[in-house]
């Protein structure tokens, strides 16, 4: 695999995610494409076996939510629930954040995610 | 400079449903969509000004340029076309060449 392939990899991958975005509802596109922007650019840096991790689960990622944005309104039903498997692999700090990120979802009049307000 | 002279018809004239442009509407309406581009300095941009070398913009940030043409110019740029394409004056030339443009 030549850098040079792979930096056009991650260019049709990176157009390729954005564009199916488009397809969300408004408020999830924007969050998810500054999210996207943002973690393509957290990785330039990394090792190729890294590279290599981030694209696979990027495809996957592109995958999956292709084929949910393009069923029919009434069934449509974005994202999928984290195995317990995969939980495993969270240190402490990632499993309390996403604990607090639980508690947010169920409770939002609670707490306010933190900020004073 | 024509712009002023031909402003009252106002930009695109449309055949067979398709937008036509003169090469200097293309020009400008490049040019006006880089300069909204957030990260680029609307005073380092000129049509020579490459995206990367000249603006400190990297590969990811030209993917969108990109996207912006697509959507501006309602027309598919594809990825092999679009990696050569780093500075205005390539991205003018391309679409005049892919669009129906008259002098």
């Amino acid at each position: 695999m030549s850098s040079l392939e792979h930096v056009s990899r991650v260019r049709l991958l990176y157009k390729a995610i954005l564009r199916l975005h488009r397809s969300l509802p408004l408020e999830m596109r924007a969050l998810g494409d500054q999210y996207v922007k943002d973690e393509f650019r957290r990785h330039k840096q990394v090792n190729p076996a890294e590279a290599h991790m981030f694209m696979q689960e990027w495809t996957k990622y592109y995958l999956t939510l292709g084929k949910q944005v393009t069923k029919p309104n009434k069934e449509q039903h974005v994202g999928s629930h984290l195995s317990g498997e995969f939980v495993d692999y969270f240190n402490d700090d990632q499993a309390e954040q996403l604990l607090e990120l639980h508690k947010a979802i169920k409770n939002p009049t609670e707490g306010n995610g933190g900020s004073p307000s | 400079n024509t712009s002023s002279s031909m402003q009252p018809q106002q930009i695109q004239k449309r055949f067979a449903g398709k937008n036509v442009y003169t090469i200097e509407e293309v020009e400008k309406r490049v040019m006006i969509t880089l300069q909204l581009f957030d990260k680029i300095d609307p005073e380092k941009l000129t049509k020579d000004s490459h995206f990367i070398k000249d603006l400190g913009l990297d590969s990811l940030d030209q993917v969108e340029i990109i996207m912006a043409m697509e959507d501006d110019f309602d027309f598919e740029i594809p990825d092999d076309d679009a990696e050569r394409l780093m500075t205005p004056a390539l991205i003018i030339e391309y679409i005049c060449d892919k669009e129906d443009t008259y002098e």
